[in-house]
């Protein structure tokens, strides 16, 4: 529908104009745009899969002039001041989708953008800071590799990802095969905090023979450490339960999971193979005869944080006697025939099962938390 | 920077928790670190990284893996 406005000296209006002088038009835009004064009492609407602009202008609009802006595209759209222009607002100028709100004229160069649709991200600082783009959407992107805080600086929605620390391989001195460490817990969540500091505790990684630690933001947001490898003659030779679970030896079932999205370590063979930690991705092999199991699978992160291919949360391969476990392509590290275990090399992974000695440490957690700019 | 981790051991030495977290940060938060911490390294050779259970060996500055439960 279309309205005479604006109204114009000596202009005639029928009764289906005046009518529809309660709906107003509409205005799709597709790329970034640069308001005019057409645009006042309309709805400027934004529908892009890309990041877009709306600028409002100095010397455009008069006093009192109301602007209705919405984005219905996936790509953020935001709203953006022109030189010498304030656009204050409680909310966010950067409009998801769906979002929305009034821009009222106040000066020639003063606006006020009233945020409605929605509740919108909030802003934060902490740990390392990046500007990511994931999906065409912008983000600033903090990593948390340490204990610190988290700084929220206006309240609103953030995009949480969590790494609980890896468990340990197993460890004792027999000459037997241990077990490798199951992976901490993943938590991936979008969380509505309010301005204020949170606490930020990085679990660190468990030691041969130990969990791996819990992770977490504030009192209510965490995720658990993994459970570390079995070892012989230590409670029938189980993996510890944890995020993923340990793998097990002297013929003992693995580790369970005790978060949700984590998996089992693998069983034990004997003494002689023992299980792989149980990963984010998937479950810790079983080991086989001299062989130790195969790692758990870890997850890959880059679909959270962009870029190339970053694995958390892998398992830890089991200890064999003749052949360690495969640390397989996901993050997790091998076992081995010897002492000390390897290492994990990736965030919130077991560490290595080895043979008569200390398993391998875990890989500490760590903290990713996003929100749309 | 590499990470540093410290060790919190109660009154017979025994290692309670482990944090990943800068020295400076952990003295400017005593309300949140109570009690002792040593400090414990990863991958440095000579030193034994510290877990819960383990023992701090104070007169040789070093940590050491608990003996395992028989069944």
């Amino acid at each position: 529908m279309t309205t005479p406005f604006p109204f114009v000296s000596g202009a005639t209006l029928t009764a289906q104009q005046l009518n529809d002088i309660q709906n107003l038009p509409i205005s799709d835009k597709t790329t970034s745009y640069v308001l005019t004064v057409d645009d006042a009492y309309k709805r400027t609407i934004m529908n892009s899969a890309s990041a877009t602009t709306i600028t409002v202008n100095n010397s455009i609009f008069t006093v009192g002039d109301v602007i209705q802006i919405a984005n219905k595209g996936a790509g953020t759209c935001t709203i953006t001041a022109g030189a010498g222009v304030t656009v204050n607002t409680s909310g966010s100028l950067a409009l998801a989708q769906h979002g929305g709100g009034y821009l009222l004229c106040l000066s020639a160069s003063t606006f006020t953008f009233f945020s409605l649709g929605g509740i919108g991200y909030g802003t934060a600082t902490g740990g390392s800071s990046s500007s990511i783009t994931v999906g065409g959407i912008n983000y600033t992107l903090l990593t948390f590799t340490s204990d610190t805080n988290l700084v929220v600086t206006k309240t609103g929605l953030f995009d949480i990802y969590l790494v609980g620390g890896g468990g340990g391989g197993g460890t004792s001195g027999d000459g037997n095969s241990y077990a490798g460490g199951g992976a901490g817990q993943i938590v991936q969540l979008t969380e509505y905090l309010t301005a204020a500091t949170y606490a930020v505790d990085i679990g660190a990684a468990g030691a041969g023979g130990a969990n791996g630690l819990r992770t977490s933001i504030g009192t209510t947001i965490s995720a658990a450490g993994g459970g570390r490898g079995g070892a012989y003659l230590s409670q029938d030779g189980r993996g510890q339960n944890g995020g993923s679970g340990g793998g097990s030896t002297q013929g003992g079932t693995g580790g369970l999971a005790m978060a949700l999205g984590g998996n089992n370590g693998g069983n034990g063979s004997g003494n002689s193979g023992s299980g792989g930690g149980g990963g984010a991705g998937g479950v810790g092999g079983n080991g086989s005869g001299t062989t130790g199991g195969a790692a758990g699978n870890g997850v890959d992160v880059s679909t959270f944080i962009g870029g190339s291919t970053v694995w958390v949360a892998a398992g830890g391969g089991g200890g064999g006697t003749v052949t360690g476990g495969a640390a397989g392509s996901a993050g997790g590290v091998a076992g081995k025939t010897t002492s000390p275990g390897n290492n994990a090399t990736t965030n919130g992974s077991g560490g290595g099962g080895a043979t008569n000695g200390t398993g391998g440490t875990g890989g500490n957690g760590i903290i990713y938390v996003r929100f749309r700019i | 920077m590499s990470l540093q981790y410290f060790a919190q051991i109660d009154e017979s030495n025994i290692v309670t928790d482990v944090r990943v977290v800068d020295k400076k940060f952990l003295e400017a938060n005593a309300d949140r670190y109570p009690g002792t911490w040593i400090e414990t390294f990863l991958d440095k050779p000579g030193k034994t990284y510290a877990g819960i259970g383990y023992t701090y060996d104070a007169a040789n500055d070093k940590f050491v893996a608990p003996e395992i439960e028989v069944n």
